[in-house]
């Protein structure tokens, strides 16, 4: 069976891993259990074994490890859409994952879309538009599962044409 | 005798190891629930996607390392590393050091940190200090004693000189700052200090008494701010109200407060009106458009024939006006006049190829003390002068 490798980057408390725990459990916790280092979790996803690495979140005081990054084919660049200032850091984000692995593929999961918040669908676009290693840009919620499933799968559907050719 | 080496150093260090093959297949363990022959990447998660990493490795270079991975409720570091067995064939080893109590006492206060600076990040209270920080950035505040001694700064002041708090306080506050003219009101002010780039920067300043239980002021708090832009703003609307977008000439304004100075200084100076003729027909026959390069012609054709010190004005539409400066000699501005003349038959204006428009103009020379008294009726005599010049033009033909 194929296996690969997908790691999820983003700011601490931006909902990385309830985002993982609702695809592969699908439960939602709503107490914040931030991560430290980084926890696998497995998922086979249409016939490929799926590792998903849940890494510790970027904080102001420490950056993320890029030996986490290592391997991966994908990312999912999690911000917090209720933090602006998390927003502003997919793009330090993206940087680093490039960095790492050239060219591989990434979504964008602006999550906790069940909460009130300012972000307009047409500026979705915009962030799409601000790197072309960006497949998809979605609001999310791993509170409700919106879009969380489409979030996984539409990676899943690019690191499997990415890895035929 | 290897093996129990091995097996008894890990039991020291905490540490399980397991021993894989260039086909991961595992080989040997100690005391991990893995069973021989299996695929290691069916157990060890993390090595799926470093697969090329690891086969590439080699005795002399530095082994993987993945640091704090969390499973089955503890900690881990994996280390990957390669050897030689003694039947030569090349293998990896797996290590996996559990982590100390030191580092779950870690774990746990970083999390309880992430937590309240979570909830702290979404709160009211980091909102309010977010505004306080940004209104605080383009605030400096300074306390002045009664000689006007600065005592105490803050920090965007410091940052504004580049000095460090230490040499701002105890000089005094015209050491930096230096008053402008205008005074908005008995305790606000128009400051302008120069950066530590040297770019000079007007403040806006609030002047707060700080009085004792007797009424008597102590102190004064400035809070100051930088206005800089407004005041672009504002030389940029002045620039506006006294010039022609069209030509980038002066305007009429400039022209009468002008000549409203020079009269009031009582310099002799002349005007020469110009007014280009059948203005109104070369708009309607090759458009406005045609009539706006017009424009753009004759101020170039006059700007390349007056001195530098002279100033050409448009007044509206085609009614231009050259402010000769003070003491031009009589024989001098006719000569410019004849230059002028001689070049505009010299230089139609070549809209398009096939369309040339000739430029034909009339023009009225105007002295003061002579001919002007004031500016009250100036340019409402010079129009009919003009007029008038061109209906003789007309019957003379």
């Amino acid at each position: 069976m194929l296996s690969y490798k997908i790691v999820l980057v983003g700011n601490f408390g931006a909902g990385k891993t309830s985002l993982i725990r609702r695809f592969v459990e699908n439960s939602f916790s709503q107490e914040y259990l931030s991560t430290i280092g980084v926890s696998i979790s497995k998922k086979t996803i249409k016939n490929a074994r799926v590792m998903i690495w849940d890494i510790e979140g970027h904080t102001e005081f420490k950056p993320i490890f890029k030996q986490y990054l290592l391997g991966a084919k994908g990312f999912i660049v999690v911000a917090d859409l209720l933090r602006q200032e998390s927003i502003i850091d997919i793009h330090n984000h993206i940087k680093l994952c490039n960095e790492v692995i050239k060219g591989a593929p990434l979504c964008i999961a602006l999550n906790k879309s069940d909460m009130p918040h300012t972000l307009e669908d047409k500026e979705l676009q915009i962030i799409k538009n601000s790197s072309e290693l960006i497949i998809e840009v979605l609001k999310t919620s791993a509170k409700n599962g919106d879009a969380v499933e489409e979030l996984f799968l539409k990676l899943d559907k690019k690191i499997k044409d990415n890895m035929s050719k | 005798m290897h093996e129990n080496l091995l097996n008894l150093l890990c039991k020291k260090n905490n540490t399980s190891y397991i021993i894989f093959n260039q086909n991961f297949i595992v080989s040997q363990v100690n005391n991990i629930l893995i069973e021989l022959n299996t695929d290691i990447r069916d157990f060890l998660w993390e090595i799926v996607g470093i697969e090329e990493n690891i086969i590439t490795l080699s005795m002399t270079q530095e082994s993987i390392k993945i640091p704090m991975i969390f499973r089955n409720n503890s900690y881990y570091d994996l280390d990957i590393d390669t050897f030689i067995s003694e039947t030569g064939e090349k293998l990896y080893i797996a290590y996996m050091q559990q982590k100390s109590q030191q580092t779950y006492k870690y774990a746990k206060v970083i999390k309880e940190i992430n937590k309240k600076t979570l909830i702290y990040e979404t709160s009211n209270e980091k909102k309010h200090t977010t505004y306080y920080q940004q209104i605080n950035k383009h605030m400096m505040t300074f306390h002045v004693d009664l000689d006007g001694i600065i005592t105490t700064v803050n920090d965007t002041c410091s940052h504004f000189f580049n000095l460090e708090k230490n040499n701002i306080i105890g000089k005094h506050f015209s050491y930096f700052f230096h008053t402008q003219e205008s005074q908005l009101n008995e305790n606000t002010h128009i400051f302008n200090a120069k950066d530590f780039m040297g770019k000079n920067i007007f403040f806006h300043a609030n002047i707060i008494p700080l009085t004792d239980t007797k009424d008597r002021v102590i102190e004064n708090i400035i809070i100051i701010q930088d206005i800089t832009y407004l005041k672009q703003i504002q030389k940029e609307l002045d620039n506006a109200s006294q010039y022609d977008t069209l030509t980038g000439l002066p305007n009429r304004h400039y022209f009468l407060k002008k000549v409203d100075t020079y009269i009031a200084k009582e310099f002799s100076f002349s005007l020469c009106f110009i007014d280009i003729d059948n203005f109104y027909y070369i708009n309607e026959e090759h458009g406005s458009h045609a009539g706006d390069m017009l424009l753009k012609h004759i101020t170039l054709l006059i700007n390349s024939v007056i001195d530098s010190d002279d100033i050409l004005v448009r007044i509206y539409g085609d009614f231009f006006a050259i402010i000769f400066s003070e003491n031009k000699s009589r024989v001098y501005i006719q000569a410019i006049i004849e230059k002028l003349k001689e070049s505009s038959l010299s230089h139609p204006l070549k809209y398009t190829a096939d369309d040339i428009i000739n430029l034909k103009y009339t023009s009225l020379l105007l002295d003061y003390p002579n001919d002007i008294k004031n500016t009250k009726e100036l340019l409402t005599n010079a129009q009919k002068s003009i007029k008038k010049i061109k209906i003789d033009k007309k019957l003379t033909r």
